[in-house]
């Protein structure tokens, strides 16, 4: 691993980025993680209509009084959010390994400094845990340290079958982080999907790089998938390049429909541009939540 | 099959590890990809050939395996068996007639790119020499297997204005005619260009078979045995001047009389005027007479123009051909440079009384003849005498007798005279056979000291010698010509004539007009000091009193170098040159068009051989791009 995610000029840009996330987000320390969901809290939202089985406690009888028609008040809900954070370690990802795992620990830093609980899985063939659920600034350093020591996982990406064994795993709903390529054979979509269906918001944190999306080279090839092994010797002409270069704008552009379709957020990034920038712009639009 | 150099046939040994090497180089690199189902996709949709891609690397390296061989076979120099490994002599004509247009180019041009083709063709497997020819024969490269040094000595070859004498062709059999040595050049014959002197008559003996090619304008019936003639060029128009010739009409210094041939290749007569100009020191042109010529087809007959009122000097005569219809193929030969010389005739003072003498001297007293009786009281040039000459400083003696500066003694009749010519090319017997001549009355002679015995005895007696001295000359005849019968023959006053020219220094006499090529010996030439320099101010100096080969048409002049002063004078000595040659002005035609059997006719085996590679290289390289550059 190149970067060492316990260094401390690295813990300086993740604490730079939990400040920046306090002042954009703003509340508390305590569980001022605002949900779009009504509740049971102690700021008023709305009203709604009562239906039967509705608490009869948020009736307003006051409105009763006057229009005689019963209304609920509905209040903001205010819960401590579960951070899931699913980096990708399949051998897809072995080039942009170290900045997944330092997306990961900006957001598990960030998470954790807010006193939400923050839970951290490798993806690749299965799921495997790197971070069980916790919470509290203590676990920052068991946090980076589970990501440092996280080894690639070998095999394709079955990103539908770790999303069930997740979702087997956490019934609580959460926000989910999935740091990925999304190059997966079997497709994003029906994990996506299932877990969006299961109530969790989910956020698609894709990381490409310029070896990803072109192919600058040409003629006989043996190629090789990274994943498999598997191998195919092929000749590559300027034809060729185009079309691997448009299936791959194609594949990402279905991702982003799927993500609307989906209402998942979803920031695609290169290796390129720098980690901290991508947490800041992503904060700077308002959060995570969709 | 034969070749050249078989040991490089051993480089086809390294075939095997080519082919290793070239295994090693085309197998396809590992490419790891993150999106190998993208490929998948990409490629499901192309039509699989997987016949081709199993056999591409193999026909790769079959072509380029060809390709290694065809080289290595080049550079075996292969041959076939029944290729004749015997040398060839291109010999390209560049007498005038090669001059002649020949659709943009000339006749030579194309004998040029034909010897290249042969050079070319020639491709290193036999060795090749150029020389050209027209007056004479001139090597311009030694036998040589190297198509570039043959190809550099074609491109040197430049035109003459000389006449093609097929006599000077080389034969097959490696014996010259006549060869130019070259020595300005620093070039000798081709086939031993280095041996030794003592080497050249073994040289001659084993000299191998060689192959003569011809390259010229027209068939000719009288080349040498073995000389294979190969013809470029076409029919072309032409009209010129084939023979000039100019003197003073007899007796009369002011009447020109001009003796021109003409000849055409055109199909119908052709109307042209001859014009006739006087050439001044300066060069400019006086128009003396324009005369209308109808010139026929072939060679015309010689007709004789008068000019009145002329001097002598340079004279040019000049067919106007920008009239005629079809145009003039060959400018150069519408030209005649001419020098028109007036000599007074050498006075005779006859002291004999013989009667036969005095009409020995009237024999030539006209028509040119240039002697003259000299009248009672004239003076004279040269005495003719019989017996003693007395005091004349130039004599021509016959039976000599008394005392005389001209023999040192004389003694008996002899008996029995058996001639020999001593001086066999002299002026003075140039004309006359003197071994015909009965030298009946002929005595015991001692010549004088330095003279110059001409026609001995067997015992050494002189018969006809010259002596000079002290101011004095004589020819003396030691002979009775009353008693030898020597008045009547032939012989007498031709004899009377030479010597008398002889001694006053006009045994050489210049013609009006030479052709190029031509050896010119000047009258005197010998004791002159200076160069002549040509219509192009090229200086052509005097060797041994003779102007070598003329090379341009026109005139050449005198210019002496007094030793020690920096003042040129110049004298009145011109050499006129011209082109006139019948076979040239016609523009040989004949013959069907050229066969180079023998020569390859085309590329040899070689050339193929590496075309052959290159194309094999090239297919590789469009199957290696696509491999390696997509």
């Amino acid at each position: 691993m190149a970067v060492s995610l316990t260094d401390p000029d690295f813990v300086r840009k993740l604490e730079s980025l939990h400040l920046l996330a306090r002042k954009v987000l703003g509340g508390t320390l305590h569980a001022d993680r605002k949900s779009t969901k009504k509740g049971t809290g102690v700021t008023f939202a709305d009203y709604a209509e009562y239906t039967y089985g509705a608490d009869y406690r948020a009736i307003d009888w006051r409105v009763f009084a006057r229009f005689e028609s019963l209304v609920i008040k509905l209040f903001e809900l205010e819960e401590d959010a579960t951070i899931y954070v699913l980096v990708d370690l399949s051998r897809s990802m072995e080039a942009k390994s170290d900045y997944a795992r330092q997306l990961a620990a900006a957001l598990g830093y960030i998470a954790l400094s807010s006193l939400d609980r923050l839970a951290v899985y490798g993806l690749g063939d299965t799921l495997v845990p790197l971070l069980e659920t916790c919470r509290g600034k203590a676990n920052v350093f068991p946090l980076l340290r589970a990501l440092e020591g996280a080894e690639t996982i070998a095999g394709d990406t079955r990103f539908n079958a770790c999303s069930r064994v997740f979702q087997a795993r956490h019934s609580r709903r959460g926000l989910i982080v999935v740091v990925s390529d999304f190059l997966f054979p079997e497709g994003f979509e029906e994990g996506l999907k299932f877990l969006g269906f299961h109530g969790h918001d989910v956020y698609a944190l894709q990381v490409q790089d310029e070896a990803d999306r072109s192919c600058d080279w040409k003629g006989d090839a043996d190629l090789l998938c990274v994943e498999t092994a598997a191998r195919r010797r092929i000749t590559v002409t300027d034809r060729e390049a185009r079309r691997y270069e448009q299936a791959v704008a194609d594949w990402n552009e279905s991702l982003k429909r799927c993500c609307a379709r989906l209402a998942i957020g979803l920031a695609s990034t290169d290796t390129d541009v720098a980690f901290d920038r991508v947490v800041r712009d992503i904060l700077c639009r308002g959060g995570l939540v969709a | 099959m034969t070749f050249a150099n078989p040991a490089l046939l051993w480089s086809l040994a390294a075939l095997l590890p080519l082919g290793l090497v070239y295994l090693l180089k085309v197998r396809p690199r590992t490419r790891p990809t993150t999106a190998f189902f993208l490929w998948e996709q990409v490629l499901e949709d192309k039509k699989p050939n997987r016949l081709w891609d199993q056999l591409k690397n193999v026909i790769s390296l079959l072509m380029m395996a060809a390709a290694f061989g065809a080289i290595g076979l080049a550079a075996a120099g292969p041959r076939f068996a029944e290729e004749e490994a015997t040398d060839l002599l291109l010999v390209v004509d560049n007498s005038l007639s090669m001059s002649a247009d020949a659709g943009g180019t000339t006749r030579l041009g194309l004998a040029k790119d034909e010897a290249r083709r042969i050079a070319r063709a020639m491709d290193g497997t036999r060795r090749v020499a150029v020389a050209t020819a027209a007056a004479r024969l001139r090597y311009v490269s030694y036998l040589s297997d190297n198509p570039r040094e043959i190809l550099a000595a074609i491109d040197t070859i430049g035109p003459t204005f000389e006449a093609l004498d097929p006599s000077v062709l080389p034969s097959a059999d490696g014996s010259d005619s006549s060869t130019d040595e070259g020595e300005d050049r620093g070039q000798t014959s081709p086939a031993e260009p280095d041996a030794a002197e003592g080497d050249r008559d073994d040289a001659v003996v084993d000299t191998p078979a060689r192959r003569v090619l011809f390259l010229t304008d027209g068939l000719r019936d009288d080349l040498p045995v073995g000389v294979d003639p190969f013809v470029v060029g076409g029919r072309a128009k032409n009209v010129g001047l084939v023979a000039a010739d100019l003197q003073f009409a007899a007796g009369d210094d002011t009447r020109l009389q001009l003796y021109v041939q003409t000849a055409s290749t055109h199909e119908r007569p052709i109307e042209v005027d001859l014009l006739i100009s006087r050439e001044d020191d300066d060069g400019g042109r006086e128009l003396a007479r324009v005369v209308p010529l109808e010139v026929s087809p072939g060679v015309n007959e010689p007709r004789v123009l008068t000019v009145e009122g002329a001097s002598a000097g340079r004279w040019v005569a000049e067919l106007d051909t920008a009239a005629a219809a079809d145009g003039d193929a060959l400018a150069a030969d519408d030209t005649a440079y001419l020098v028109a010389t007036a000599e007074p005739p050498v006075a005779i003072g006859v002291k004999a009384g013989d009667y036969f003498f005095g009409r020995a001297v009237e024999a030539f007293s006209g028509g040119g003849g240039g002697l003259v009786t000299a009248a009672g009281g004239a003076a004279v040039d040269v005495t003719l005498a019989a017996g003693d000459p007395g005091e004349a400083a130039s004599a021509i003696v016959f039976a000599p007798s008394g005392g005389s500066a001209f023999w040192a003694s004389l003694g008996d009749e002899l008996d029995v005279v058996a001639p020999r010519v001593v001086a066999d090319d002299h002026p003075v017997l140039r004309d006359i056979d003197p071994l015909s001549i009965a030298y009946v009355g002929s005595r015991e002679l001692t010549p004088p000291a330095g003279s110059e015995v001409l026609v001995a005895s067997a015992d050494g007696v002189p018969l006809i010698y010259v002596t000079k001295g002290r101011g004095r000359s004589a020819v003396v005849v030691n002979l009775e010509p009353a008693e030898a019968e020597f008045f009547y023959s032939a012989w007498f006053p031709v004899l009377v004539r030479a010597s008398a020219r002889h001694l006053v220094g006009r045994a050489e006499s210049l013609r009006a007009t030479y052709p190029p090529g031509a050896d010119v010996v000047i009258p005197g030439g010998e004791e002159m000091s200076g160069s002549f320099f040509g219509p192009d101010g090229v200086e052509v100096p005097v060797v041994g009193g003779r102007l070598d080969a003329l090379a341009v048409p026109g005139f050449y002049k005198w210019r002496s170098s007094p030793s020690g002063g920096s003042d040129e004078t110049e004298r009145p000595l011109t050499v006129a040159c011209g082109t006139q040659s019948a076979t040239e002005t016609l523009l040989p035609a004949g013959g069907s068009e050229g066969e180079t059997a023998g020569t390859g006719g085309g590329r040899g085996i070689g050339h193929w051989l590496v075309v052959a590679a290159v194309l094999c290289v090239t297919a590789e390289s469009v199957l290696y791009h696509r491999r390696k550059i997509g």
